[in-house]
């Protein structure tokens, strides 16, 4: 499956296929915000004593088509802070691998 | 008379007339119509070939061939062609390079006056989804719309969202999904928390639905989270596999999002394995 061609968005780190095995193309959109520091739990009562902290994720990416130039090419809506290559076998590995293991 | 060729009726200016004689097909092309294929694809690699044939006033058949490569993105890509005078007696449309799935790619065809964005539509021929094996055949074939039939199914690899992220998969632009199965898995770090992950889903601004959300995921674990139309919760299985039901039927508009939301998801939890089941059609 190492065809599959990860990348990762330098705006949010997430990993994704540029295209699917069936050929179609996948447009990755960043979600609107990560964790910083999750909700703290009191572990006798299971109440929150103190809240998660958020925080936007900068320059979100989404690629999905605005529109075509003049040559015809797609347009994304915002291209964020880019792509980087995934090579780390592992973390394809891991992409790839069934998760059934229960 | 010729008595192998039928009487065609024809004036003087070599139009047909109107004495009632069969003419081979419905419509005449005076030599000034072009036909024009439209296209919207979601796959990448394909190329289209259109033929048909004209049969010419002088009882000569033309054969017309034209190569049409759909956008991959679901845009619409057209070309068109020059036909001669006479009458078209039909045409065909097929995926000649590559192997789309039934549902991938939708074409119109149509006979236009006029060039580019000027170009005006004077008869629709026909309309369909294509294959390598199905074809659109014109005139015959029923009328499909690009959100008629079946849908394309697509088996999606959605993103791995970085530690702390919840999973949000978007809906493209000019589709249309009904969702089908959805699951991913959730390594949660080892701060004391009990974590409770529900699917949601919103139009970009509205929430649609919420399923999921009442099984606890203490810290340090491994769980499998699968959602589907229909589906009952599993019930004396492992107990980090959870199965949830979904509204069915579920059809998403281009933006729509498909995501996670985790009471008390921690910084260091990692959302992973992301694979769902769709219908598609293309919303033009």
């Amino acid at each position: 499956m190492a065809d599959l061609m990860l990348v990762s968005c330098v705006s949010c780190s997430g990993i994704y296929p540029r295209a699917q095995k069936d050929g179609t193309e996948y447009y990755h959109v960043c979600p609107a915000r990560r964790v910083v520091t999750g909700a703290v739990v009191d572990a006798q009562s299971g109440k929150v004593t103190a809240p998660a902290v958020y925080a936007a994720i900068d320059q979100p990416r989404n690629e999905n088509v605005a529109g075509l130039d003049a040559q015809r090419k797609a347009i994304i809506v915002a291209p964020g802070k880019g792509t980087l290559a995934v090579v780390d076998p592992a973390i394809i590995a891991a992409f790839t691998a069934p998760p059934e293991v229960l | 008379m010729d008595l192998l060729r039928p009487p065609i009726a024809r004036s003087l200016a070599g139009a047909p007339s109107a004495d009632g004689l069969h003419t081979p097909s419905g419509a005449y092309l005076t030599g000034e119509e072009q036909l024009r294929i439209t296209s919207i694809g979601n796959a990448s690699g394909i190329v289209l070939t259109l033929r048909g044939r004209v049969l010419r006033p002088n009882f000569d058949i033309a054969i017309t061939e034209l190569p049409h490569t759909p956008n991959s993105n679901r845009t619409v890509a057209t070309t068109t062609i020059a036909l001669s005078e006479g009458w078209p007696l039909g045409f065909t449309v097929r995926a000649s390079t590559g192997t789309p799935t039934s549902g991938a790619v939708w074409v119109l065809l149509e006979l236009v006056r006029g060039q580019g964005s000027a170009a005006v539509v004077v008869e629709t021929l026909g309309s369909g989804f294509v294959t390598a094996n199905v074809p659109l055949q014109v005139p015959g074939a029923a009328n499909c719309g690009p959100t008629d039939g079946a849908g394309c199914l697509r088996v999606i690899a959605g993103t791995s969202p970085g530690a702390g992220v919840e999973i949000s998969e978007t809906v493209p632009a000019n589709a249309r999904w009904q969702v089908l199965t959805f699951r991913y898995q959730l390594l949660t770090s080892a701060t004391v928390a009990n974590r409770q992950s529900a699917l949601l889903a919103d139009d970009g601004a509205v929430n649609l639905f919420y399923a999921g959300g009442d099984a606890v995921e203490a810290a340090s674990g491994t769980y499998l989270y699968s959602y589907g139309t229909g589906f009952a919760p599993i019930a004396g299985g492992p107990t980090n596999a959870l199965g949830r039901s979904l509204p069915s039927p579920i059809f998403l508009p281009a933006g729509a999002r498909l995501k996670t939301q985790t009471i008390n998801l921690q910084a260091g939890d990692q959302y992973s394995a992301v694979n769902y089941l769709v219908r598609e059609w293309f919303d033009l």
